[in-house]
């Protein structure tokens, strides 16, 4: 253990200096160095502070601040706490709204695009029966997809965001309550087109579609492992 | 609405991360942490900022607090007053928390650290009293509104050095009828 260093005459009025914040930077780290090495300098400054406190406590009035500062704060500290595994019924519930949103974006562009609609973004082929747009969950990275049941051809690409080049983006889909099932990963690049099997086909229709955030190669479990990057519901045109 | 106990007991709380207990302390503590930050820095809209980053670090911080031997409300104090300082004097380097400045062998809280007694307020306020009106204006202005010796040094017109000096030693005279 140090020992602690000679008080000189003058520490306790530095150490008043030091808990009023009126030193210069210099003195300050030199009196810093001094302080975690020596336990009685260190008790001057938090006696000092204990009664500067006690000084604020009795002559500071205290002001209500507004009222949407606590939910600022609590939104500061908390809002990041998704769980990093998700349910498909947490999905779901989150995608009442993003759902609506997305239909009515969609709905916009294909009434308000002037010329062919979609086809500015649509991946050449057969024209798709049905459209998802993933809005954002975690990140800024946004998907759209086109799904044609004539070919079972899920295309996919991403609209916005820059995709983390480290990692794999995987896609999901989710049917009602039941656990998320992989249709893949997406491409590096370029149009994603995924072969949806047999089975999956007739729930195509009616399901949601989510990218996850997940180590290279995919999701080690089988189940989504990262953050849901995006997701929408697949929409009839 | 600060009742000593009740603080402690939700700063344990806070310290095992229940933010009910962490709502309940912004409601008891909130006003009179935003009066200190407004008092330092006299702008409303600086001030919500910085309260807001108060209370971001009591919660990031609240199992260290112990660590400075203070009591609940000390340590609140503290935290938004060095953050308003902070702001205050954007261009300088940021006040290093307590914590991150104590010895390994920090003493800990003693019997009287526990709590801030109503008694070191009256003792604070009467030994202030003993000195000159000029120097204790001085050292509230120090404190409660975060002037600088630049700040103090034009208040009382007096050049830079001498405010030092003159501060100083109010400050050595105020530790000396303090211990009295």
């Amino acid at each position: 253990m140090t020992q602690p260093t000679d008080i000189l005459p003058d520490d306790n009025a530095l150490a008043a200096e030091y808990a009023l914040g009126l030193l210069s930077p210099d003195e300050v780290a030199a009196f810093e160095g001094r302080l975690r090495a020596d336990p009685s300098l260190f008790a001057m400054v938090t006696a000092w502070q204990s009664d500067f406190a006690a000084l604020a406590a009795a002559e500071v009035d205290p002001v209500t601040p507004p009222r949407s500062l606590q939910s600022r704060i609590e939104a500061a500290l908390f809002e990041d706490d998704r769980p990093k595994t998700w349910s498909p019924v947490a999905v779901w519930r989150g995608l009442a709204l993003a759902g609506f949103a997305s239909s009515c974006a969609l709905a916009a562009l294909l009434i308000f695009n002037p010329g062919p609609p979609v086809a500015p973004v649509a991946p050449a082929g057969p024209q798709p029966a049905f459209v998802a747009q993933l809005a954002p969950v975690t990140g800024d990275a946004q998907f759209v997809a086109f799904y044609d049941p004539d070919a079972a051809t899920l295309r996919m690409q991403q609209a916005a965001g820059v995709a983390d080049a480290t990692r794999a983006q995987e896609v999901w889909l989710i049917v009602g309550d039941a656990a998320p099932v992989s249709l893949g990963l997406m491409a590096t690049d370029g149009t994603t087109s995924i072969l949806v099997s047999e089975n999956l086909r007739p729930a195509m229709t009616q399901a949601v579609l989510a990218i996850s955030d997940e180590p290279p190669g995919g999701s080690p479990t089988g189940a989504p492992t990262g953050d849901v990057l995006a997701a929408g519901p697949i929409l009839s045109l | 609405m600060m009742d000593t106990q009740h603080i402690e007991n939700l700063m344990a709380r806070v310290q095992l991360r229940d933010r009910e207990a962490f709502a309940d302390l912004y409601s008891a503590t909130s006003a009179k942490l935003f009066g200190v930050c407004l008092r330092v820095l006299k702008d409303r809209a600086l001030a919500e900022d910085v309260l807001q980053d108060a209370f971001v670090k009591i919660w990031n911080k609240a199992d260290k607090y112990r660590v400075t031997g203070h009591s609940p409300m000390t340590w609140l104090i503290t935290v938004a007053r060095n953050q308003a300082i902070d702001r205050l004097r954007a261009a300088g380097p940021a006040t290093s928390d307590i914590d991150d400045v104590a010895p390994i062998s920090a003493p800990g809280p003693g019997p009287e650290g526990q709590v801030i007694a109503a008694d070191e307020a009256r003792r604070v306020i009467a030994c202030l009293g003993e000195l000159d009106s000029d120097r204790a204006a001085a050292v509230r202005g120090a404190y409660l509104d975060g002037q600088s010796y630049a700040d103090l040094a034009e208040r009382f017109n007096v050049p830079l050095n001498t405010m030092r000096t003159w501060l100083r030693r109010s400050l050595t005279n105020l530790k000396e009828c303090m211990a009295r």
